[in-house]
């Protein structure tokens, strides 16, 4: 499958050398969320000294840059898989530092949309990959991390309620 | 809840045993052989700063409460002046510093955000004065 990436990241990731980052940004969108979140795996820049928060400004999805940066967290992120005969999968391992991850994680019942992008740390508004409207399908974690796995919906699961012959529905059968 | 604030009766650190290290924000590609490549994984990289201070009994009672019950044994971070530019005169092109309209030199002002290093604070005597050694980690 071929991609469109901006020249820039193609010449980064061909050179020997480059001072390019790669960064995922994601956002979270849920019903019960006034706000979505935003979330970033590089420190670019420190948005706020109290509390200590780090993160990257992007106008990916309409965010302003300005009031709404994408928050540096400790986590790392795998992009959405592109394997044969399972739905695209993405995983985000967040480092688990209070227990308030754990209990926000459990607190919900319907599932949450995730959108996750690639931009370079240059030029964060250059998108250079997108996946968006994954639903967040499966959180588990230890002590020291927590796992999310980040999908499509499991259409194949979906339950098909079979007809009984009734009277009703087939008269044909009741003559 | 607001970031400390290093305490102003403390002396400047001494200029011997200050050594300042940016820390790695690299990652190292792994190659068998032939010339290392890195690539960068952060766009803020930490410095490790080791400082000492020559400090007199009394001083070293300011800088353990600090330590201990300010920061919390050095969990929390705090503003510290830089000692390599806090205090010194802005220079011109030619070296000569610049003056404000007074005649008296303009001096440079800058802060760092930081918290206490790695390895906690090391205390050695020295005649009737305590030398405190410790490190500080300068966050981007």
């Amino acid at each position: 499958m071929t991609r469109r990436v901006s020249l820039n990241a193609r010449l980064a990731q061909d050179a020997a050398h480059s001072a390019e980052i790669e960064v995922v940004l994601i956002l979270v969108e849920h019903p019960d969320l006034t706000a979505p979140i935003r979330l970033s795996t590089d420190n670019g820049e420190r948005i706020s000294v109290e509390p200590l928060i780090y993160g990257t400004r992007s106008t990916w999805r309409g965010s302003n840059p300005v009031t709404e940066p994408f928050l540096f967290i400790l986590a790392s992120a795998e992009l959405p898989s592109d394997l044969e005969g399972a739905p695209a999968e993405a995983t985000i391992v967040i480092e688990a530092v209070t227990g308030e991850v754990a209990r926000l994680l459990r607190s919900f019942t319907s599932r949450a949309t995730v959108h996750m992008a690639v931009v370079l740390a240059s030029s964060p508004d250059v998108i250079e990959y997108e996946a968006t409207g994954m639903r967040l399908m499966l959180a588990e974690g230890s002590a020291g991390e927590v796992t999310t796995s980040i999908g499509r919906e499991p259409v194949e699961e979906e339950s098909l309620p079979g007809l009984s012959f009734t009277k009703d529905r087939f008269p044909g059968l009741h003559r | 809840m607001t970031v400390a604030t290093w305490p102003s009766d403390l002396p400047r650190p001494n200029r011997a045993g200050y050594q300042r290290q940016t820390d790695d924000p690299r990652l190292a590609r792994r190659a068998e052989a032939g010339p290392p490549a890195y690539r960068r994984r952060w766009s803020s990289a930490t410095r490790s700063v080791a400082l000492v201070i020559d400090v007199s009994r009394a001083q070293k009672a300011v800088f353990d409460s600090f330590h201990d019950e300010v920061t919390v044994v050095g969990s929390l971070p705090f503003w510290m002046p830089d000692p390599t530019t806090d205090g010194w005169p802005m220079l011109d092109a030619v070296g000569a510093p610049v003056l404000a309209g007074d005649g008296a030199p303009l001096l440079l002002a800058a802060q760092w955000l930081c918290l206490f290093g790695p390895t906690t604070p090391v205390e050695t005597l020295r005649g009737l004065r305590f030398q405190i050694s410790f490190g500080v980690t300068v966050l981007p």
